[in-house]
């Protein structure tokens, strides 16, 4: 997918972060993540897992460059984030991280096409629509590009989200809580593709939830509890064995950047 | 962000919410209409007072007395020309207030006294009959030449030469009618007669010695170069006559001082209707400040979700700067035109009580769209920092 030098390299590498947000005045301390080290590599499928309050909101800010860490490094595909300004942090995240939110956060009156260009404006991307079009193909969208976000239902407006965040080929792609606003098949449906993306066109996909199933679909889970991270277990891939769908799929290369994709890096970790 | 992604996102913005929007211009579309229609009726106003006097003549100097009065003994001075060689005519007056009528019919008028230089000197012409001649100043005969507005409220449309008219129970004969010249300060409604008629006949005052006392004198320098020439010969030739040591006791007043002052009255009235005009900008500018800043707190969650994509805050203050500028620039448009279209309306038109001229010019145009630019610039600037500053996570939060 994308040119690490370094295949050995992560592409997040947090070390010791704590975040500490003041409240009422500076007089409470909260510690929302108190020492955190994870390191994330090419094409893992992770999940984050915790209860409310657990800090996984926190450090999906984090790791989004939507925020800074109060201590500790985060580096993003061998970047240093924690000392960058708010211009440089917005750079990171155009290039770096593509968002799938909770609400599908659509702008309503664009259609489908026009809402996965939307990244692209912030920085210089030539072929927009082309690269719009792929993305949209990509989640089977293609024959709904000129749709607009209420005229597709809440399964397609979430792959619309999805698109959005792909268009850009991002180092990750960072779900919060991607299927909170679905049904049971819409659910299925928007983690079918996300692991599509995963598995066929090694994507590295980390989704931040509280619902074990939506775990269950990821490699790895990393769950936190009280800002702490309190297990982090890698499993036998349970969603390829546990889903008939994705068995007799054609093997799907990312058709975005018309590149070959590169070898999916899952050595040493027993996932292939 | 391209100019285009910037242009294309501010009209996406812009067409969500079409009343407000059209509302939010309004307030600049009168701004820039009133700053056009007042500059425009300035400029006018400003072109009717130079026209006026000028069609007086800018060669032409006006004595008036001041402690010591002027006499016809003056006027013969001034006529000397081995005194006055750059002095061409020389025309004094005597201003009165009269009543003239008719059988039933009444007006009230400006009854001059003058003698036949003032048709020249003040650059007018006949409709009918003749005007006021040597002989008549000499016989102090009782006739008159009226004004085209008062020749109309006593006899219609009929020719009134050779009619017998009552000036303050006088009876005149008309000998002619002057053509019309409208304006201010119009010869319309004046009634000409021999100076000599009315010093004797109408006149109240009298000075020792016998001579006649004058109003004022008008002098026509020879050529416009002459002009400072001319005022220094008859300052020359009065101080002689009147034996003057120390301060002159009469003033004399050239053309252009005259328009020079009306001009500055004009300007001081033009800036105070632009000063007015430009508070109501100023407040229109105010409005789009307004629905800015609730433009930004609606969209705070679009907002967040640009900058999640990367935008940074610059590309934001972009956007929300265009948008602001869009609706005082189109502001600035419907202004334009309808303050033009307004200008044109009333030029010439007769209302509340005064006929109005405007000029239309393009600088005024011009000058208002970039202030309209301007307005938008100085107004959007602090909701679209506003909005840039926002926390992108509090703003992907907001409800």
């Amino acid at each position: 997918m994308r040119s690490t030098s370094n295949p050995d390299q992560p592409v997040i590498r947090i070390r010791d972060v704590t975040k500490i947000y003041e409240m009422g005045a500076g007089t409470i301390q909260v510690r929302a993540l108190d020492g955190v080290s994870i390191d994330i590599h090419d094409g893992e499928y992770v999940a984050i897992m915790g209860a409310s309050g657990s800090g996984k909101s926190t450090l999906m800010n984090i790791i989004g460059c939507l925020d800074v860490p109060s201590e500790g490094t985060y580096h993003i595909d061998g970047q240093a984030v924690e000392a960058m300004s708010n211009d440089r942090l917005a750079d990171i995240r155009s290039r770096k991280v593509g968002f799938v939110f909770q609400t599908h956060n659509l702008l309503p009156r664009l259609t489908a096409l026009a809402n996965v260009e939307l990244p692209m404006m912030y920085g210089h991307w030539p072929n927009r629509r082309d690269r719009a079009e792929n993305a949209l193909t990509l989640v089977g969208l293609g024959d709904r590009t000129h749709h607009r976000p209420t005229e597709l239902s809440g399964g397609q407006q979430q792959r619309v989200g999805i698109a959005r965040a792909l268009v850009k080929e991002p180092s990750v792609l960072l779900a919060d809580e991607p299927t909170g606003n679905l049904d049971t098949s819409n659910t299925a449906e928007i983690l079918n593709i996300i692991s599509d993306l995963n598995h066929e066109n090694g994507i590295t996909v980390i989704v931040v939830t509280h619902e074990r199933d939506v775990a269950a679909r990821a490699d790895r889970v990393i769950t936190l509890s009280d800002g702490q991270v309190i297990s982090d277990e890698i499993r036998d891939s349970p969603a390829r064995g546990g889903n008939p769908k994705d068995k007799g799929r054609p093997h799907r290369r990312i058709p975005i950047s018309h590149r070959t994709a590169s070898p999916l890096p899952f050595g040493g970790r027993g996932l292939g | 962000m391209s100019p285009q992604d910037i242009i294309r996102t501010s009209i996406y913005s812009l067409t969500a919410n079409r009343l407000r929007a059209a509302l939010a211009l309004l307030g600049i579309v009168l701004g820039v209409c009133s700053v056009i229609t007042l500059m425009s009726i300035g400029r006018g106003s400003t072109d009717r007072i130079t026209e006026l006097i000028q069609g007086l003549g800018s060669n032409l100097l006006t004595v008036i007395p001041s402690s010591e009065p002027l006499t016809l003994a003056d006027v013969e001075a001034l006529r000397d020309p081995l005194y006055t060689p750059s002095i061409k005519a020389v025309a004094p007056e005597i201003g009165t207030f009269g009543t003239i009528h008719i059988n039933n019919n009444t007006t009230q008028a400006s009854i001059t006294g003058v003698t036949p230089e003032y048709l020249n000197v003040r650059n007018l012409d006949m409709a009918t009959g003749t005007f006021i001649g040597a002989p008549h100043v000499e016989s102090r005969a009782e006739i008159v030449v009226l004004g085209a507005e008062v020749s109309e409220d006593l006899f219609g449309n009929q020719d009134p030469t050779g009619a017998e008219v009552r000036i303050n129970g006088r009876q005149f004969r008309v000998v002619g009618v002057l053509a019309a010249q409208s304006g201010f300060g119009s010869i319309d409604s004046q009634a000409l007669i021999p100076i000599t008629t009315a010093y004797y006949r109408l006149s109240g005052q009298r000075i020792p010695g016998g001579d006649i006392s004058v109003d004022q004198i008008s002098v026509q320098a020879r050529d416009v170069e002459l002009v400072d020439q001319a005022i220094e010969e008859i300052e020359t030739v009065l101080r002689l006559s009147h034996r003057i040591t120390e301060a002159d006791d009469f003033t004399v007043f050239n053309q252009q001082e005259i328009l020079d002052t009306f001009d500055e009255a004009n300007q001081t009235l033009v800036v105070f209707l632009g000063a007015v005009a430009g508070i109501s900008l100023l407040v229109g500018g105010i409005g789009i400040m307004n629905i800015m800043l609730v433009s930004v707190t609606e969209r705070t969650r679009e907002i967040g979700i640009r900058q999640a994509m990367g935008a940074k805050r610059r590309d934001i203050v972009a956007q929300f700067v265009t948008e602001a500028v869009f609706l005082t620039f189109g502001g600035g448009i419907i202004g334009v035109i309808a303050g033009l279209s307004l200008a044109t309306a009333i030029d010439g038109r007769f209302l509340i009580g005064t006929e109005w001229s405007t000029r239309v010019t393009s600088d005024i145009p011009i000058i208002a769209l970039i202030v309209s630019i301007a307005v938008g610039l100085f107004f959007g600037i602090y909701p679209a920092v506003r909005a840039a500053r926002l926390n992108p996570i509090e703003a992907l939060r907001y409800e």
